[in-house]
């Protein structure tokens, strides 16, 4: 090895960027924990798109919103105490739904005339004039208004998943922010325990070599219902959760000496920089700094000998 | 040494690239649970005669390469088992159009990064007139189930004399492989995907729930993947979903199964816009989904024990 490659600058570059994984990795699981089971976000983002569609709109048989809540096809997404259980409702359930709402005295399949008779005794509105509109340009074909209907509802999700990402990316932020805090992730103090202590730098090197190695940190989406293959949901992969020896060699970089009262003030603004450049990085994601790790790690192998056994599995794939 | 850093930075950031599609959000959301998709299309150019049947290629298809209102992308559509008597139909339908005349069509929907090109596609742009019945694409209605009133589905059968790809080859070798990228805007999301190939598979699989209905005539059900050949070792990472067009017998013979049973299918992939829709909305603002190419399998036929 030469120059840059396998140098120790190169090294505790890996190992800055390896505890940015780490703590990435941390970051998103208290943010899926946080907007899943504590905030509820996509469910309460689902009814407020819902409320925005349907609420304040009257019907024969009463208000829309909370008639579209009972129908059995919806019902069966909420819970008991009437809160949305599930974050997903198709585009074709709703259509459904709604038809089968404004054409309350139709029993058995419905057809475009039903719906436009329907449609004609709704109260003055904006769900009947929204109607009226999608029903344009449908040759008065039922499967054109319903295509219509999923198109409007897919829209206003469209917009809801935009206020999803806007509000999980704020959260990241702050979610980020606050790890760095209660972890003392302080960049400047990680980079010089790497710099003063080799044992701790191979460490780290070879760890990350390890992480380097296995699946990108990504969303992955499965079908986890067997019994259901048109819902996929997020999965979580072994990849997204800390080895026992990723969890050790962060105790070892990161963390209070201390209780933090026994710090001065000014100790504790010396590390101001550090948290805040941790901070932001830990922010771009787990996914960036796999790229750049992988990127670091390439670096390092084009300078020198590659890893052990990576010679042999490269002759051998030819 | 600064050549080779600037290799190593280069081939680490191109490595994924290949074929890219920019699709409208709301077309995915239209699509993703659909099988059959009804457009009117303008025949550009078709083969005259089928494909000869063997292996790969050699399929017995019947292409025609045009532009429609519908899909509006560089667009193949194909009947299989075009040899087949009942066929002619739709194939003479298919040849008394060529020119500017649209006829209606309708076939299952194929996103497949096969003959991509090196031109992006976007949905929307202008589709230049095809050259030839083969060219750059990745949106296909393949096979075909209707040409201007003319049933096609007969043509869901196997394929006499065709050796398909064992599913070793197909599945472990080349689908469970396969990476792309996923990006998201406003309005549309954007796939990007090394060159896929194998199309036709015969494998067996195994079913892991109830067959449930999709928009219009799809019938999906989740399964994981064997060989023929070799009962004990899945090849499939996780669940993979097979589309069915209901009323063809394999839709038939699938309906009739439980969890747990066993069959031998031909098939042919296509990317799985339902699971692309849900990474979409499961990406942060600005971020980049890069892993596995969520794909599925048109079932074309069921095949004997």
């Amino acid at each position: 090895m030469s120059g840059l490659f396998g140098s120790p600058v190169l090294e505790v570059g890996i190992g800055l960027v390896f505890v940015y994984m780490l703590l990435s990795l941390l970051c998103t699981t208290l943010n899926e924990w946080l907007l899943s089971y504590i905030l509820k976000l996509r469910p309460r983002l689902l009814d407020r798109a819902l409320d925005t569609l349907l609420s304040n709109q009257v019907v024969a048989d009463g208000n829309l919103r909370e008639l579209f809540d009972r129908h059995p096809l919806i019902a069966k997404t909420t819970t008991s105490g009437g809160q949305r259980a599930g974050s997903y409702l198709s585009a074709a359930t709703f259509a459904t739904a709604l038809l089968d709402l404004v054409t309350p005295r139709v029993k058995g399949v419905i057809s475009f005339t039903d719906v436009e008779a329907g449609v004609k005794e709704l109260p003055e509105g904006d769900i009947k004039k929204t109607l009226v509109a999608l029903m344009a340009d449908t040759d008065s074909e039922l499967k054109k208004l319903r295509r219509n209907i999923e198109g409007w509802f897919d829209e206003a999700m469209d917009r809801t998943t935009g206020a999803f990402k806007r509000h999980a990316q704020a959260w990241a932020i702050a979610v980020a922010a606050l790890l760095t805090l209660l972890t003392n992730a302080d960049t400047l103090t990680i980079g010089q325990r790497l710099w003063e202590d080799p044992s701790l730098r191979a460490e780290a090197v070879k760890l990350a070599e390890q992480r380097a190695e296995m699946p990108r940190p990504t969303v992955k989406v499965e079908y986890t219902d067997p019994d259901d293959p048109l819902n996929p949901s997020i999965a979580k992969e072994p990849q997204d959760s800390l080895t026992a020896d990723e969890q050790s060699i962060l105790g070892k970089l990161i963390g209070w000496e201390k209780p933090v009262t026994a710090y001065s003030v000014g100790d504790l603004l010396r590390h101001l920089p550090g948290w805040f450049l941790t901070a932001v990085a830990v922010a771009l994601g787990a996914p960036f700094w796999f790229d750049v790790l992988n990127k670091f790690m390439k670096l390092r192998n084009a300078g020198g000998v590659p890893p052990e056994g990576k010679e042999q599995e490269s002759k051998s794939s030819k | 040494m600064t050549a080779r850093i600037v290799l190593v930075l280069l081939v680490s950031t191109f490595s994924c690239s290949g074929g890219s599609l920019t699709l409208s959000k709301a077309f995915i959301e239209r699509v993703k649970n659909a099988a059959v998709i009804e457009t009117s299309f303008s025949v550009d150019h078709t083969l005259k005669n089928p494909h000869k049947i063997d292996s790969g290629g050699n399929d017995g298809d019947i292409h025609a390469a045009g532009r429609d209102t519908a899909i509006q992308l560089p667009l193949v559509v194909e009947i299989t088992n075009a040899g087949m008597e009942s066929q002619e139909p739709a194939k003479d339908a298919m040849k008394a159009a060529v020119g500017d005349k649209k006829i209606p069509l309708a076939g299952i929907w194929r996103l497949w990064f096969e003959h991509a090109g090196k031109k992006p596609q976007i949905q929307g742009a202008k589709v230049p007139k095809p050259a030839d019945t083969n060219p750059d694409h990745v949106f296909e209605l393949h096979p075909l189930s209707e040409v201007n009133g003319n049933d096609c589905t007969r043509s869901f059968q196997p394929i006499p004399g065709y050796d398909a790809y064992d599913a070793e080859r197909a599945f472990a070798e080349e689908y469970e492989k396969l990476t792309c990228t996923i990006r998201v805007t406003g309005t549309a999301t954007q796939i990007e995907s090394k060159k896929a190939g194998i199309n036709h598979t015969q494998f067996r699989v195994q079913l892991l729930g109830k067959p449930k209905k999709g928009i219009g005539s799809a019938v999906f059900v989740l399964a994981d993947i064997f060989d023929i050949n070799d009962e004990e070792e899945k090849l499939n990472a996780s669940p993979v979903r097979m589309v069915f067009v209901d009323g063809t017998p394999a839709a038939q013979a699938v309906a009739a199964l439980e969890d747990g049973d066993r069959m031998n299918l031909l098939g042919i992939p296509r990317v799985d816009l339902n699971k692309v829709s849900a990474i979409a909305k499961g990406l942060a603002p600005n971020k980049t989904y890069r892993g596995p190419l969520p794909y599925e399998i048109i079932v074309l036929a069921q095949l004997p024990e």
